[in-house]
């Protein structure tokens, strides 16, 4: 029986392990899975040139653009990649930025404005403490290494912002560092967090706030998702569900891998507290798929790029996803 | 080119997958890599089968062998799998037991007495808390079904005396209803978190095992791997070639794991475990090498001689594969 041969492109993942090995086979489909650590390469791979017929996506930007109307791509409820990220903002220790609000009317950099993990720390500054974002000027480009501007990747608020870009030889990391900016936040750690001298977390306590945040929302940080190239779903619909059953069932298959208790999986000494640690908190699935089990946390995400003025007005969940039966008996 | 075919058996760790995805390379080898799970089956395999060339093997087996005489695999100072084991000692809190020393003179199920975690718990109560490890009446068995042990595997080690668990009952089981006072090795027993006497003897591991490592620099290995003899006598260039692959193969995965655009493995707090990892160990937590462990290799040697587990001290120069060239 011919199965349809699929090229996907995804991080190296170990959720996605038993996938990418084909331990576990999506029916239908010969599958061949392209692990690429950035997930920016993957991005700008599939959407300047189609490179691939399933991808790993910023959630950011296949919401804007989807909402906009004008993506030849849909995602299915599946989500490779979440984080914290109340660990990542980072201040200039002499910026004499104490708590939040102190980030108001400062000059912030961002690695790309409309980066999920930005629209993210931006959301929880807003509605968690209270911060007024249209105070603040930011400042765009590279964190660790200078970047060019991507006009066809930087997506731009429908409202004028304060934005302007650094200049291309410069970073982040390094403005930081000097003090030519206060803050950074984003996906990337700054190397001078832990080589320089004058860099510092907003929040020490990062990971009691994350918990605490995670308890009080429900809301484990979404970061990217999966798309299928639209014409290929529209010619193959059932390729949507076929991928969402195994994308499940590998994720399964790793969860049960790593509770192993007889060695550790991964080179972490005391990799069985931390997963203690993440059961208790979150449950028996700390990474759920699925648009229901995953609706509030969306909506959320939806609101914050209205609030920041990427879309006019809020799409419906239901319609940025293939639908999915996910039937069991 | 003609590469030469072999096969290893180990675990599905982070830290050889590049070899067993192909990303890195064994110089003049054509690998197969046959992933494992559970390392009894490894070295069951390996010893009664002859399955694999190269293979995961328990450290305490693998000296214990090779003191007892002809063996027919040698190390190579590659070390998969370490745990600290503060936090594997289960006591039945009615037996009494509230520190190191209350465990004299108790009963005390091991899955075999010559498990590489028995063996540092052992070494550790005795050097660190000064227990008189002759007063223990040590219960073997299965843990969560009765006993399945392979009596050959222990068949040198006739001088010890242990005693087996009765044919009905797990150590699970026991520990929970108080026949046993304690447990230790490499498995958590399903009764710690269900049966309400069954606790930890040292509740706050994670502290006592951070404490223990500043002292003694001492991350316990658990396994090394061993490689057949004649395969050497017949490619002497073998062993560095091997260990430099798996040296590379770590290297990339503590690279990838450092990757902070997203998370390689699905733990809500990688990079603050990453970080803590990094202050305490200096960035490298799984060191390879006979320099760079011969304190450790050292120390477990002289606990397999205190526990009668071999009767003359070990050169352990002797049973590694000499590494040569650049780390």
């Amino acid at each position: 029986m011919a199965r349809l041969p699929l090229t996907m492109a995804c991080g190296p993942y170990d959720r996605m392990e038993a996938l990418a090995q084909g331990i576990v086979q999506p029916e239908g489909i010969d599958l061949r899975y392209l692990g690429i650590q950035s997930p920016p390469e993957i991005f700008a791979r599939m959407i300047k040139t189609r490179s691939f017929d399933i991808a790993e996506m910023s959630l950011a930007h296949y919401f804007i653009m989807r909402a906009r109307g004008e993506f030849p791509f849909i995602a299915i409820p599946v989500f490779p990649s979440r984080v914290f990220r109340h660990g990542f903002i980072f201040i200039n220790k002499s910026s004499n930025i104490k708590t939040p609000k102190d980030l108001e009317g400062r000059r912030i950099g961002v690695q790309e404005y409309r980066q999920t993990a930005g629209v993210w720390v931006r959301g929880i500054l807003q509605h968690e403490y209270g911060v007024n974002l249209d105070t603040i000027e930011w400042l765009e480009g590279g964190v660790n290494e200078p970047r060019p501007a991507d006009h066809e990747m930087d997506l731009r608020p429908v409202r004028p912002i304060k934005l302007s870009l650094i200049p291309e030889d410069r970073t982040l990391n390094e403005m930081l560092e000097a003090g030519e900016i206060d803050a950074y936040f984003g996906a990337r750690r700054p190397v001078a967090m832990d080589k320089g001298k004058n860099v510092a977390r907003l929040f020490p306590d990062y990971r009691v706030r994350e918990k605490d945040f995670y308890r009080r929302t429900g809301f484990h940080p979404i970061m990217h998702t999966l798309v299928i190239r639209e014409d290929l779903y529209r010619e193959q619909p059932w390729v949507a569900e076929s991928l969402y059953k195994a994308i499940e069932e590998s994720k399964r298959w790793v969860l049960k891998q790593m509770r192993f208790s007889g060695a550790q999986r991964f080179m972490l000494p005391w990799l069985h507290e931390e997963i203690a640690e993440m059961d208790e908190l979150m449950g028996s699935d700390p990474w759920p798929y699925g648009v229901e089990k995953n609706r509030r946390i969306l909506e959320a995400f939806m609101q914050y790029l209205v609030d920041q003025h990427f879309i006019e007005k809020p799409a419906k969940i239901d319609d940025m996803f293939a639908p999915i039966i996910n039937w069991t008996e | 080119m003609a590469e030469i075919r072999l096969t290893l058996g180990c675990g599905a760790y982070d830290r050889t997958e590049p070899l067993r995805d192909g990303r890195v390379k064994v110089e003049g080898v054509d690998l197969t890599y046959i992933p494992l799970q559970l390392p009894p089956e490894i070295f069951s395999r390996t010893l009664r089968g002859g399955e694999f060339h190269i293979a995961e093997m328990s450290m305490a087996t693998y000296f214990t062998s090779v003191a007892s005489g002809d063996f027919p695999f040698i190390a190579l100072p590659i070390f998969p799998c370490r745990f600290f084991r503060h936090g594997n000692i289960f006591v039945n809190s009615k037996s009494g037991i509230r520190t190191p020393k209350d465990l004299e003179g108790k009963k005390i199920g091991t899955l075999g007495y010559g498990q590489s975690a028995a063996c540092w718990i052992r070494g550790i109560l005795s050097e660190e808390y000064g227990v008189d490890l002759n007063t223990i009446r040590w219960i073997e068995g299965g843990l969560e079904t009765a006993w399945q042990g392979d009596a050959s595997q222990h068949a040198h080690m006739a001088h010890i005396k242990t005693e087996r668990a009765p044919d009905h009952a797990s150590l699970s089981e026991l520990l929970a209803s108080g026949e046993l006072d304690a447990f230790i090795g490499a498995r958590r027993p399903s009764c710690y978190g269900t049966a309400p006497d069954v606790k930890m003897l040292f509740e706050n591991f994670r502290e006592t095992e951070r404490a223990y490592y500043k002292k003694t620099g001492i991350f316990p290995i658990m396994h090394n791997i061993v490689i057949r003899k004649d395969l050497l006598e017949d490619y002497p260039w073998l062993g560095t070639s091997l260990f430099k692959a798996f040296e590379a193969a770590k290297n990339i995965s503590n690279r990838d794991m450092r990757f902070t655009g997203t998370m390689k493995y699905g733990l809500p707090w990688l990079f603050n475990e990453i970080d803590e990892i990094d202050s305490l160990f200096k960035g490298e937590a799984y060191p390879y090498g006979l320099e760079e462990n011969r304190h450790v290799v050292e120390t477990f040697c002289r606990y397999l001689l205190e526990q009668d587990l071999i009767q003359e001290k070990i050169d352990i120069d002797k049973h590694f594969v000499p590494i040569f060239g650049e780390k």
